[in-house]
């Protein structure tokens, strides 16, 4: 059964919610919570059905990019950049089915496969995270090995807040 | 730079209520010096913002002298889950301090530090003439009343940040997140950089995922904090909607909870963040000429630009803070429910903003 979708019942809650309720409220504090509220109606309505997608891509590029960026540093590197490369193999492998549906409990996710999806995105957002710090706090790095994965770092930053600003709905908000 | 404050509860106070007016006259009657024959008349819930609630009323008193004093009030209370922690102590030291200044601030009657008296903590403050409301103020047909609006705002930014710190606002330096070389003068940088910190621990504690461009970017602000040539009182939420106006004139600014020491270019950057930027009456090169020549001092071009992406990583870090305030329950408020959603276009800005600060000059970072 695929109608109404999502989508449509969003939109038409919202109408209804416009056209109807908010008319009825004089200025004061439940006026401003149903405006508000019709706000997110609007903006779910654009992005109810993107978060899969979006999370697919974002792992992926996520998961490149790290794979790349840890490549390039160079073998007599720091420990602390072996760690981040093993838990980083960890996360791409496949990661325990108990931290998956923990998290995706926390985040009142109920499909299996976009849960999976999320806690690899947070762990994988971690390690980029960790990476960063590692990098900045580097005084023996060579500015030949910093620079090239600096520059990949920033790319990174760059498509993962285009990505996650056309997954929101929110994209053209500037 | 924030002190701590009593939470309010999840459910609020009750600020319209009866038991309102009771309160607010009772902390008046409490702090007026020597007031005596204290009430309150003509009170009203008015919309005091997202941070806090507001109760409107007419204060009647006898002072000393004898004189019957009759003066239009606002309480505002920490309203619960606000993505703003406010200390009203300090900002009632500040509105005090600065009603000896020409600063154009509303005076400030009592506080109630604790919320013994009120519940949560609470300000009592003049009630001044005007209306805020950014959104007729930044859609105004009237573009040449909005444009000399929008330079007498200038003009009263020049008036706040010739605040002398030391002198003007005495023993509030370091309360203030004005950070005290052994000399006993501030340093510029390390006040500056304070104020980031802050920020970014803000972000820290509050996020729901790690987040790593606004990690990044926070990281990069304390890698290339500038070291202005003095500090100075900074507003710290200076925009369309924080300050009462009537026709052309700014009238007070309002909302003077994230004041605190900083580089006055921080300020003239909140102004123009898109979300409010007043751009389309007055540029930000015109508004920048206008403040200088109000006495405002000579604005470092790369420095305001660094501050532009602080301003996003600092409104990034209030969403946050908003989002997770309505996830964890500790507010009602819808408004903060979706701030998250925000972030990222602070973000795409941001990025695009230190873009822009890494190809500058070298000469210009100064």
């Amino acid at each position: 059964m695929l109608r109404p979708t999502t989508g449509e019942l969003l939109r038409a809650v919202h109408i209804q919610l416009a056209g109807q309720v908010l008319p009825a409220l004089a200025d004061g504090a439940p006026r401003r919570q149903l405006k508000s509220a019709l706000h997110l109606l609007r903006r779910l309505e654009r992005s109810w059905d993107l978060q899969a997608t979006y999370l697919e891509a974002d792992n992926l590029d996520l998961a490149e990019t790290l794979d790349r960026a840890l490549r390039a540093l160079p073998a007599e590197a720091g420990t602390g950049y072996a760690r981040l490369r093993t838990r980083f193999d960890r996360v791409r492998n496949r990661l325990p089915e108990r931290e998956i549906a923990g998290s995706a409990a926390e985040a009142g996710v109920h499909d299996p496969g976009l849960a999976h999806l999320m806690t690899v995105n947070h762990a994988l957002q971690e390690i980029l995270a960790d990476l960063q710090a590692a990098l900045r706090h580097d005084r023996d790095l060579p500015s030949t090995a910093l620079s090239p994965v600096t520059s990949m770092v920033s790319g990174l930053h760059r498509r993962l807040v285009a990505r996650a600003g056309e997954a929101a709905g929110t994209h053209d908000d500037n | 730079m924030n002190g701590s404050s009593p939470e309010p509860s999840a459910t609020g106070a009750d600020p319209g209520g009866p038991g309102a007016a009771a309160q607010l006259a009772e902390l008046l009657r409490e702090q007026l010096p020597g007031a005596r024959d204290v009430g309150v008349e003509q009170v009203e819930q008015v919309f005091g913002g997202n941070a806090r609630q507001a109760l409107a009323g007419t204060a009647t008193w006898t002072e000393p002298s004898a004189r019957r004093r009759r003066e239009p009030v606002i309480m505002l209370s920490r309203a619960p889950g606000s993505q703003v922690q406010a200390d009203p102590e300090r900002e009632y030291a500040v509105l005090r301090a600065l009603s000896e200044t020409s600063v154009r601030a509303p005076r400030v009657f009592a506080a109630d530090r604790d919320g013994a008296v009120t519940g949560t903590s609470s300000i009592v403050l003049q009630r001044m003439p005007g209306r805020a409301d950014p959104v007729a103020f930044l859609r105004s047909r009237d573009r040449a009343r909005a444009r000399e609006l929008t330079a007498d705002l200038a003009r009263a930014a020049a008036e706040l940040h010739a605040v002398d710190v030391h002198r003007d606002v005495p023993g509030l330096t370091e309360r203030l997140g004005g950070v005290v070389s052994e000399d006993g003068n501030i340093d510029p940088q390390s006040t500056v950089a304070a104020q980031i910190e802050y920020w970014q621990s803000v972000f820290l504690g509050c996020r729901l995922e790690p987040l790593p461009v606004l990690a990044g970017l926070f990281d990069w602000l304390l890698d290339n904090v500038p070291a202005p040539a003095r500090v100075a009182l900074v507003h710290g939420d200076l925009r369309p909607g924080n300050f009462l106006y009537e026709d052309a004139r700014l009238v007070s600014l309002l909302d003077w909870e994230m004041v605190h020491v900083g580089d006055p270019a921080e300020d003239l950057a909140w102004i123009f963040r898109p979300l409010w930027s007043p751009q389309r009456f007055l540029d930000l090169g015109s508004f920048v000429r206008r403040y200088e020549e109000a006495g405002g001092a000579p604005v470092d071009r790369a420095a305001l630009l660094y501050h532009r992406v602080f301003a996003e990583a600092k409104f990034a870090a209030i969403s946050i803070r908003a989002a997770r305030a309505f996830a964890d329950g500790t507010t009602t408020n819808l408004r903060l429910a979706d701030r998250a959603a925000t972030v990222t276009t602070s973000l795409a800005l941001a990025l695009d903003l230190a873009a822009e600060w890494e190809s500058l000059p070298k000469g210009a970072l100064c």
